[in-house]
């Protein structure tokens, strides 16, 4: 359809001198900031895990690379509940909101930008364990020794990429699911996912079953148990299939609402992430130490 | 002489289906700056057409031209935006802001990147809408007439050159009504203020142009003046309804005021208003069907 030519007299305002992605993903993390639950979650990451730190060293009791959890369970999953919600909160005023110039792929990459946040907080916590894991080894602990300095610290890493996938997800699934109750549903997904790829099998296929969680406890019992079972699989190339389930979910956000080209070109970016993400869960799933039963030390 | 002023709205036989309905057919307008009423009855098709000036909806057909831009291109359609100002019919709010939160946000969708002259926009518009004492309270606080208000606050900001307004002045009362007539007459000394209601007082007190549709087509487009014209000799008051008469109803003076196509001959004609020629110009059929709604309400 053309334009109906009219007289071009009326000004329009200047082009704004800042970026107003920039400015919106400030009052977006700032929003997020200050969301009530994000705070609550980031406080009982710090206090548990501090705790569960504490003990692991002075009662040498507790398994060092259950700290990788933290990250994931509290900033993880709290942060796609604050997420989805930021996302969701302007629904009641769509029909306004459709009229600004920032149209929804800008609102979105704004609230994606906004997940820094919650990551940063997961990065924090990680840098800081992960200090401690090279200053002082935590010998003691369950399979420490079943995998490589840089194996443990990719699955560290792992966890804390969990504080910007969950967030992430929940931006994507304020975009697409917009029923309410959907983010409470998709937590309990992950958790039951999570859960049911962590059962041991030893199999090429089983690492493939348990590779594709987007977290991963890389041992199956406790520390209790005489003898616990060492997941098979590259913790070094779970890194990537991780980034690249991330990016799928972003680039799934922003396709909401897109349009014209930019909705092509998000749709193949979205394709290329895909099988991006398929080849790297197939390297990590095939590559890495095998399963295997561990002695409990 | 004045020169004439620069087109900024212009529809070539829009029409927009929703499946098999049409809820606008095959309209033409062209509008300048200034200020334009839209009256029609429920479903007439008024919204529809706002939603399209605003850009959130696109036509199934025909050409629509915005301040000189084609909204059907991404590019184009953001320029439009930049210089729109929009309130839909019902607006909700994000929980747990506040007025100024509010609009601030919003002023920053729409792209006031600057903080210290955001901040002053907002104090701005909140002031012309006469909530900048209740800016710091909470939305969910506040009565559904300064709700609206503050939803009218957030299509105030700017100046924008298109303002489009459905159903303003819903939930106000008299002087806040007065108040905003001062509001949108000013903005349509430089812009293009476009505006749906059922208030014909409203339309009658701030419209330079009045356009009247129903049934996703234009019955009637001009002056205010025009429009009162055509009820002229028609509208008289009685003792008694009149049989015949379009429309009927007993005044706070205990007599009819009769509206029809033709008034007795010994009847006592009075001053026609926007609203009777409004009726007049539906006709029959559709006072019938809101006979016809009106009464399933009171049934229900």
């Amino acid at each position: 359809m053309s334009a109906v030519t009219v007289d071009a007299g009326v000004p329009t305002r200047t082009r704004p001198a800042r970026s107003p992605l920039a400015v919106l993903a400030a009052v977006e993390a700032t929003r997020f900031a200050r969301h009530p639950v994000f705070l609550f979650t980031t406080a009982l990451m710090v206090f548990t895990s501090y705790k569960v730190y504490a003990d692991s060293y002075a009662n040498r009791t507790v398994a060092g690379l259950e700290l990788t959890l933290g990250p994931a369970w509290w900033v993880g999953l709290g942060g796609l509940l604050v997420a989805y919600r930021l996302t969701r909160s302007t629904r009641r005023a769509d029909e306004a909101v459709a009229g600004v110039p920032a149209d929804e792929p800008t609102r979105t990459a704004a609230l994606l930008i906004a997940c820094l946040v919650p990551f940063t907080v997961a990065v924090l916590y990680t840098v800081q364990v992960l200090v401690a894991w090279h200053v002082e080894p935590m010998t003691w602990t369950t399979g420490w020794d079943h995998w490589s300095a840089l194996e443990r610290d990719a699955m560290l890493v792992a966890g804390g990429l969990a504080g910007l996938g969950g967030p992430v997800l929940g931006v994507c699934l304020g975009r697409w699911w917009r029923w309410p109750g959907s983010a409470l549903l998709a937590t309990v997904v992950l958790v039951a996912w999570a859960i049911l790829t962590a059962a041991p099998w030893d199999s090429k296929l089983g690492n493939i079953w348990h590779m594709t969680s987007p977290y991963v406890l890389w041992y199956s019992g406790t520390d209790s148990d005489e003898q616990n079972e060492a997941l098979g699989g590259s913790p070094l190339w779970r890194v990537g299939y991780v980034l690249a389930l991330i990016t799928l979910a972003a680039i799934a956000a922003l396709l909401h609402g897109a349009d014209g080209a930019k909705r092509a070109v998000l749709q193949r970016a979205f394709a290329g992430a895909a099988v991006l993400a398929v080849v790297l869960l197939l390297v990590a799933a095939l590559t890495g130490p095998d399963y295997q039963v561990m002695a409990n030390t | 002489m004045t020169a004439p002023r620069a087109t900024t709205v212009a529809l070539i036989g829009v029409t927009r289906r929703y499946g098999s309905v049409r809820a606008l057919d095959g309209v033409d307008l062209t509008m300048t700056t200034g200020v334009t009423g839209l009256l029609g009855p429920n479903g007439a098709g008024k919204t529809t057409l706002l939603r399209m000036l605003a850009t959130v909806l696109a036509p199934s057909d025909g050409q629509l031209g915005l301040l000189g831009l084609d909204p059907a291109d991404p590019g184009q359609r953001t320029e439009v935006r930049r210089s729109l100002g929009y309130l839909p019919q019902e607006m909700g709010f994000p929980s747990g802001f506040s007025a100024f939160r509010f609009v601030d946000y919003m002023a920053v969708l729409k792209e006031w990147t600057d903080r210290d002259s955001r901040h002053d926009e907002v104090r701005r518009v909140l002031d012309l809408v006469g909530l900048r004492d209740l800016s710091a309270k909470r939305l969910r606080t506040l009565s559904g007439g300064q709700r609206r208000r503050a939803a009218l606050a957030q299509a105030l900001i700017g100046d924008p050159r298109l303002l489009v307004l459905d159903e303003p002045t819903t939930g106000l009362d008299p002087e806040q009504r007065a108040a905003l007539r001062g509001v949108l007459s000013a903005a349509g000394h430089e812009s293009t203020v476009v505006l749906a209601t059922h208030q014909t007082e409203d339309v009658a007190a701030l419209c330079e142009r009045v356009i009247v549709v129903d049934g996703g087509r234009v019955h009637w487009d001009g002056t205010v003046r025009d429009l009162v014209a055509t009820a002229r000799g028609k509208v008289w008051l009685a003792d008694a309804p009149t049989p015949g008469a379009q429309a009927s109803w007993r005044t706070g003076t205990g007599r009819h005021r009769n509206v029809g196509a033709s008034a007795p001959s010994d009847a006592e004609l009075v001053e026609p208003t926007v609203e009777d020629a409004y009726l007049l110009l539906l006709g029959a059929a559709a006072l019938h069907r809101a006979k016809g709604a009106v009464g399933s309400e009171v049934a229900a």
